[in-house]
């Protein structure tokens, strides 16, 4: 929680300008309730003990009207001003992880829920506000405001403010007291507690599949019984959370108790004054009210703390990629070295990629094959540099390519992945991607040379306005010729094609083969994964992926 | 009856503890009401120095009200929580007792996995319903009566003062935060809409995106919809200011008129001299009661829709009509005379025509999207006939219930879930007897689909835990695992969806090797947009889209 708290901390530094305003607000507010107090206690004393009369307060009455007018004020600005620090914050917390995600690249993007990581920085955010909008400048104002409070009934009443200064400290010892009692057993039940809520979302999902083999129902039961477990958890935890705020409301009731008591003995002696105690009664309950309401928003921030925690994952996350700045320029024709390269899967030992040498040239149609798992979507990686080589190098034109500028290097490359994505949008907006000056004419030619017409209903319905949604109806080897398509007007120096004709008809697997032999001709470097073996047969190197060897695994 | 009364059903069998709940926290409250009012009173009346004695009735009031508070209020949030807790089983067991008839054919949730994740947190939600709607609402509403009788009953225009501040503060304050939470809800809606789109859209193509060399573009894009969303909610905070500014008005116009009425009666010689202060003071607590309830208005907003689409789930038609009682199947001859079916508004069969003899085999090929998962849930009985007939030896599948069917008809497909646990778990829920379930036939099952070398290499093997939605494995592999499942069950009838969606083609011809090899002597229908897994079979059925 601590250590949460500090990682959030660097991201309130927009929020600077709105904490000292926050501060200062606060104080200011606490100087009218002790102007309200002084007022109150006068104006009472003077009617109850002094002989005035209603026309002898009415100015006081009138100030203290003028008194509730800035406090109201001041509540409003303190809200208004909250909103905007939080939404500041929560805007740069957003940028920071849309651009991390940027440097942890493609692979580790493919391995997360799209809409997952979508909704962890758009809503996901919004469990953060209490922290930055309320706790944050609490903590200030939890240390502050007593302090004043207290200052001011010292000025009434010595032995008031001796009370508070030796109870306001005993809230924080003993939270932190039942804090370090507690901090095993939440922490122990908060993790059983996750993996049960978790529970009942993986038994929704997999139900059709308990259907499938007619086990839904028997489940039905376990479901009651998860429950039971997640509610004595849950009590556990809250058995424990609940007990803080018991002490301190304890602590501030009984506070209460005992000054009221005192003063009240301590008046019929003559020792103190009804107005110094009537104002010492108004203001203790504002001494104790920062550190109850900082009580009150730590059980917010920790309810936050679950999307703190994944956005942190994602920040936190060891980039695995690194970038040169080298934008030497590539001369053509190219060589493309690829030298006893190997590749682990980052904190295992899992092997995706056994070392693997070999040289693709431009004017030269390399095809990768290989069995599943054996690594060749690895080595794509590698080449385009969304992964680092754990081993060995590749080099392009005996550059290495990790000196290079990412950016750059990508520039030299056509990739079509294995499944390729297109955009919400028409065909023309999906090919125009790779060149946003592309005219009509590029486009079509584009088109053809994947046996797409946009003359043909069949193949895109409304030409190049062909809408990409799924409710188009087009097949999955009509979407892969789209990318295909727009792959081969992007028209890099080098192409790396995944699987470029998996999916489609023997025909169209012609075509598609004709058009990359152009593209050889043209002097392209074209790497292809292949299983189909007309693809191999026509390659002019063919590059076999061994799986890589169980051994180095641990066990 | 609307979505929460309904959603309070389910809290109906706790009442007593809510009930008891509502009274402790009015007790909570009404506290901190007394102990201001003792206190005043306490000191009023010591001023006048009076024998001790008189006094001592109100010292103890003073601390016991001061104990009651702190008392009151941890055994009044263990009560309503486990009261809570206590529902909410209740209602998850009635939410999965719906779903497990709606599965899968009548929610397209069960199409949009995220749909589903709302669906869960949506019944999370509920709990609010209790916890921060009706128990603040009800001891709140006790409490303030309370200050209003206590006060009337000292001071009547005082009481009257503390009804109508109160009155303001508890019922028009929350309507201006419940209005202006809609109000910024309703501007920053689409920008957030386009802004979670766009991000998605960012993530889902972040590798074409790149390579593209889009991602300036894009990160620009984000990056405007971002400063336009906050720009909007800037200009939407002063109205959520409103509510905390007023609810300190109020309780200053309280402070001041008590404060006024009770110096005029004072003066008048109407009430004792003590109450200046007990009048000062009540209203100095009495606001805490009504604090809670612009809070309880939003969480009453978001109960609500939360409620909604649940109540709109438990409201889903059945998709499927079953027999009273089921009839026995024969002979697992299945034919389909021209039948036509469709999900909730998503692709569909029309006029099908096949009939599988007894342990012989099918292909369904086209192209994706034709249908060919459509007329394997039929098959299964997910989905029921708009039109034509179904049927099973000679028995007609209405004549038969879903259960019945899916003993001897079992899928698989590449969507096929995998649970949080372990392997071998995953495995066992595909047996019939789970527990008399051996290592030695899940080996066999996962060698079938070439899985076993790689279950091996895993440190604790067929108990390792495979993650949340099995993410530790690739595509390839949770469709074999899958498929290693119906290795398991092995029913009469195989019925397999894309067995080899990700699987490279030398993987996927030695598992549907291994496949063919195992439906020796069952009955065999293999759905797939590859031509080589159905070469091999008996016959094959093109499936093509119906006609619009």
């Amino acid at each position: 929680m601590r250590a949460i708290d500090q990682r959030l901390l660097k991201y309130a530094k927009a929020t600077k300008t709105f904490l000292a305003f926050s501060a200062v607000n606060g104080l200011v507010n606490t100087a009218l309730i002790i102007l309200q107090a002084l007022l109150l206690g006068g104006l009472l004393v003077d009617i109850y003990l002094g002989d005035k009369e209603l026309a002898d307060v009415i100015d006081d009455l009138y100030l203290l009207a003028a008194v509730f007018f800035a406090r109201a004020l001041s509540a409003w600005l303190s809200d208004v001003f909250a909103t905007r620090a939080s939404n500041k914050a929560k805007s740069q917390l957003r940028t920071t992880v849309i651009s991390k995600t940027l440097e942890l690249g493609p692979v580790w993007v493919s391995s997360r829920q799209s809409a997952d990581l979508a909704t962890l920085s758009t809503q996901g955010l919004n469990a953060l506000d209490t922290f930055f909008a309320r706790y944050l400048p609490q903590i200030f104002l939890a240390a502050a405001i007593p302090l004043t409070v207290g200052i001011t009934v010292l000025t009434q009443d010595l032995l008031s403010a001796v009370i508070i200064g030796l109870t306001i400290p005993l809230i924080p010892f003993f939270m932190a007291l039942v804090g370090i009692y507690s901090k095993n057993k939440v922490d122990r039940q908060w993790n059983s507690l996750q993996a049960l809520s978790g529970h009942f979302l993986d038994l929704v999902q997999g139900l059709p599949t308990l259907k499938v083999f007619n086990r839904a129902k028997r489940q039905a039961d376990a479901i009651a019984a998860v429950g039971d477990e997640y509610r004595s958890a849950t009590m556990g935890v809250l058995r424990v959370s609940f007990l803080s705020s018991l002490v301190l409301e304890l602590i501030s009731t009984l506070s209460m108790a005992l000054v009221a008591v005192s003063i009240g003995l301590r008046l019929v002696n003559g020792s103190i004054n009804l107005r110094e105690g009537l104002i010492v009664l108004f203001l203790l309950p504002e001494a104790y009210l920062p550190l109850r309401q900082l009580g009150a928003q730590f059980h917010a921030v920790v309810d936050g703390m679950g999307a703190a925690d994944r956005m942190f994952e994602i920040l936190e996350a060891p980039v695995g990629l690194t970038s040169g700045s080298t934008k030497t320029a590539i001369s053509l024709p190219l060589e493309i070295e690829v030298s006893d390269v190997s590749y682990s899967y980052p904190n295992s030992n899992m092997v995706a990629l056994a070392p693997l040498s070999f040289t693709a040239r431009s004017g030269q149609l390399t095809a990768v094959k290989g069995a599943s798992g054996s690594g060749k979507s690895t080595l794509v990686n590698l080449l385009l540099g969304f992964a680092n080589c754990a081993s060995g190098s590749i080099q392009v034109n005996n550059q290495n390519i990790v000196d290079l500028d990412l950016d750059y290097w990508r520039s030299h490359i056509s990739y079509f992945p294995q499944s390729p994505w297109l955009p919400y949008g028409t065909v023309r907006q999906a090919i125009q991607m790779a060149d946003p000056s592309a005219n009509e004419k590029d486009i079509i030619s584009a088109l053809e040379k994947v046996g797409l017409s946009v003359t043909n209903p069949t193949d895109l319905p409304d030409g190049l306005d062909t809408k990409l949604t799924a409710s188009t109806g087009l097949s999955m080897g009509q979407r892969r010729r789209i990318a295909l398509a727009r792959v081969i007007l992007q028209n890099q120096p080098i192409f790396i094609l995944d699987e470029p004709t998996a999916s489609l008809d023997a025909k169209t697997e012609e075509l598609i083969n004709l058009t990359l032999h152009e593209l050889v001709k043209e002097g392209k470097c074209v790497i292809a994964i292949a299983h189909r073996p007309h693809l191999v047969i026509n390659a002019d190197q063919v590059i076999e992926v061994k799986e890589p060897e169980f051994s180095g695994v641990s066990s | 009856m609307s979505a929460v009364k309904r959603m309070w059903q389910y809290f109906k069998p706790m009442q007593a503890q809510l009930i008891g709940s509502a009274v402790l926290g009015a007790i909570t409250l009404i506290s901190s009401i007394a102990l201001m009012a003792t206190s005043g009173w306490l000191i009023s009346k010591a001023a006048l120095m009076p024998p001790v004695l008189t006094l001592s009735v109100a010292v103890v009031g003073v601390r016991t009200f001061a104990l009651s508070r702190g008392v009151a209020r941890y055994a009044e949030r263990l009560l309503s929580h486990n009261a809570t807790f206590n529902s909410l089983t209740g209602i998850h067991r009635a939410v999965f007792d719906r779903l497990e008839k709606l599965a899968p054919s009548g929610l397209p949730a069960f199409r949009r996995g995220d749909l589903l994740a709302r669906l869960v947190s949506d019944v999370d939600a509920v709990q609010d319903l209790p916890l921060r709607v009706v128990l603040p609402i009800t001891s709140g509403v006790l409490a303030a009566s309370f200050a209003v009788g206590l006060s009337a009953w000292l001071l009547p225009s005082a009481g009257l003062v503390m009804l109508l501040t109160l009155l303001f503060a508890g019922l028009v304050i929350p309507l201006i935060t419940a209005w202006s939470a809609a109000k910024s809800e309703r501007a920053t809606a689409e920008v957030r809409g386009e802004l979670v789109d766009e991000l998605i859209e960012f993530y889902s193509g972040n590798a074409d995106i790149i390579s593209l060399g889009q991602h300036e573009v894009a990160i620009t894009r984000l990056t405007e919809l971002d400063e336009k969303l906050t720009s909007i909610s800037r200009k939407q905070a002063f109205a959520s200011g409103l509510a905390s500014g007023l609810l300190i008005l109020a309780q200053g116009v309280a402070i001041l008129c008590s404060t006024y009425v009770a110096i005029v009666a004072f003066t008048d010689g109407k009430i004792d001299g003590a109450l200046l202060a007990v009048l000062t003071m009540i209203p100095m607590a009495a606001f805490e009661s009504v604090s809670n309830f612009p809070n309880a208005a939003l969480a009453l907003a978001r109960v609500r829709s939360s409620a909604n689409r649940l109540i709109e789930v438990m409201d889903s038609p059945d998709p499927i009509t079953e027999p009273a009682q089921s009839s026995a199947i024969s002979s697992v001859e299945i034919k389909l005379t021209n039948a036509s079916a469709a999900w909730t508004n998503q692709d569909a069969v029309s006029d099908v025509n096949f009939v599988v003899p007894q342990n012989s085999s099918l292909g369904l090929v086209g192209p994706s999207g034709s249908g060919k998962s459509t007329i394997i849930a039929i098959l299964q009985k997910f989905l029921s006939l708009r039109s034509g007939k179904y049927t099973l030896g000679d028995v007609d599948s209405t004549q038969l219930s879903g259960q019945v069917i899916r003993e001897k008809l079992i899928a698989s497909s590449p969507e096929q879930h995998i649970f949080a646990t372990t392997i071998s778990e995953n495995l066992r829920l595909a047996s019939d007897h789970p527990q008399d379930l051996t290592d030695d036939q899940m080996w066999k099952a996962l060698a079938q689909v070439q899985l076993a070398d790689w279950v091996k290499a895993l440190p604790s093997q067929l108990e390792t835990m495979i993650g949340e939605r099995g993410s530790t494995m690739s595509g390839g592999q949770k469709q074999r695992l899958a498929l290693a499942r119906l290795f398991i069950a092995n029913p009469n009838v195989w019925l397999l969806d894309e067995p080899t969606e990700h699987l490279d083609s030398l993987l996927a011809d030695q598992v549907m090797e291994k496949v063919l090899a195992a439906t020796n002597g069952k009955s065999l229908i293999v759905a797939s947009h590859r031509l080589a897994d159905t070469s091999g079979l008996d016959q094959v059925y093109q499936v093509s889209r119906p006609h619009d």
